[in-house]
């Protein structure tokens, strides 16, 4: 620990020449420019140590409400467009319900389309997470 | 007492019209140009003085461009750049209405499937247009599954369009569904504060704990409306 003496703080403001420092405190930036060789990598350092940081801090999963409602919607949503084209196609063309049936089938199939592309979704970020997690 | 769906209900606050056409400011109207405001100040506030040592206000700022930015950076990759503008601009808007909608009295915008679809419907048409500047017509293999065999085609096609046009939907339904049923389960739980007089205290823990989870959705919403936004745009650039 170091002891200060008394005064040691009010020595600039008076005038009093400040106790001498150790050579390391001058690398920084008491000249006020910046020094000469290192601060390029020392500058990249830090932005590594920060990236790492912040990756660590964000991997945390989506919660399981939150999934389950973005697969349901994805399925749901692909269904009511395949309904929604067939009925119009049966009111135009006049072919009730034939289309209705063949695009409700057809939506379905968009919506599982959907879901899986979801699911794989998830899959790789849990992957990238994981591969992460093991690298660090 | 107001029952739980009532906070939905829209109000003409000053009647307008041109002709036929009703364009009466309603607190809709109110809540997202509120929205605008606090999330424009926000951001005029924290670049205002843009010092080399961050205050507080600069610092949240700075943390909002650099999330969306990373996000970006993540999901299309560098040339995701030039759409930073709209996707930035979505973020602020969903995460400042879904955030002024959780203060009580308030009208939550998003729980309006008008607003949330007009969003994806944006969305979905820029898409659209930029895929078809950047590829021409050959954005139509876009439909066509890679590996796939030729006699499915017929099959897959439909599936493959059925699904690109059920994005918009299913981009609007998802928000507004999220904010409607927290708001309605918040509600609907207040009510019981109430109607259990001493034992009240319960529900009232239990509405203190949905309003943290609520805020949290709040953030999250509006994050999954962005992401999908950049996915895609994804797409678009870059099809497959």
């Amino acid at each position: 620990m170091t002891r200060y003496q008394t005064g040691q703080y009010f020595a600039a403001a008076f005038g009093r020449p400040t106790p001498p420092r150790a050579k390391e405190d001058y690398k920084v930036s008491d000249t006020g420019r910046p020094p000469p060789n290192d601060l390029g990598e020392r500058l990249a350092a830090a932005r590594a140590r920060q990236e790492a940081r912040q990756s660590g801090g964000k991997s945390q999963g989506p919660t399981g409400l939150g999934t389950g409602m973005r697969i349901a919607v994805d399925l749901v949503a692909g269904i009511a467009v395949g309904v929604v084209i067939g009925l119009f196609l049966d009111r135009w063309l006049g072919t009730t319900p034939w289309l209705l049936v063949a695009f409700f089938v057809l939506g379905a199939a968009a919506g599982i389309r959907n879901v899986f592309r979801t699911a794989s979704r998830f899959e790789e970020q849990a992957r990238a997470r994981a591969a992460e997690e093991n690298g660090e | 007492m107001a029952g739980p769906l009532e906070q939905f209900e829209i109000h003409p606050i000053m009647p307008l019209s041109i002709g036929n056409l009703d364009i009466s400011i309603t607190n809709s109207t109110v809540y997202m140009a509120a929205a605008v405001a606090i999330s424009a100040g926000f951001l005029a506030i924290g670049a205002g003085r843009a010092a080399m040592v961050p205050g507080r206000w600069q610092n949240m700022a700075e943390l909002s461009y650099e999330f969306i930015a990373n996000l970006i950076k993540e999901t299309i990759g560098s040339d995701g750049r030039k759409y930073f503008p709209i996707i930035f601009t979505l973020f602020m808007f969903i995460l400042f209405a879904n955030l002024l909608g959780m203060i009580p009295f308030s009208f939550t915008v998003t729980s309006q499937i008008v607003v949330t679809f007009a969003m994806a419907a944006v969305v979905f048409v820029g898409v659209t247009v930029l895929a078809f500047a950047k590829h021409g017509t050959h954005f139509f293999s876009f439909f066509v599954p890679p590996g796939s065999p030729v006699w499915m085609w017929p099959l897959l096609i439909p599936i493959e369009v059925i699904s690109y046009l059920s994005r918009p939907i299913s981009l609007s339904v998802r928000l507004f569904a999220n904010m409607l049923a927290g708001h309605t389960l918040l509600k609907v739980i207040a009510g019981f504060v109430f109607a259990l007089n001493v034992f009240g205290i319960l529900p009232l823990a239990l509405l203190v704990a949905l309003t943290g989870l609520e805020i949290l959705i709040a953030f999250l919403q509006a994050y999954v409306f962005t992401i999908l936004t950049c996915l895609y745009i994804k797409d678009a650039l870059h099809l497959h």
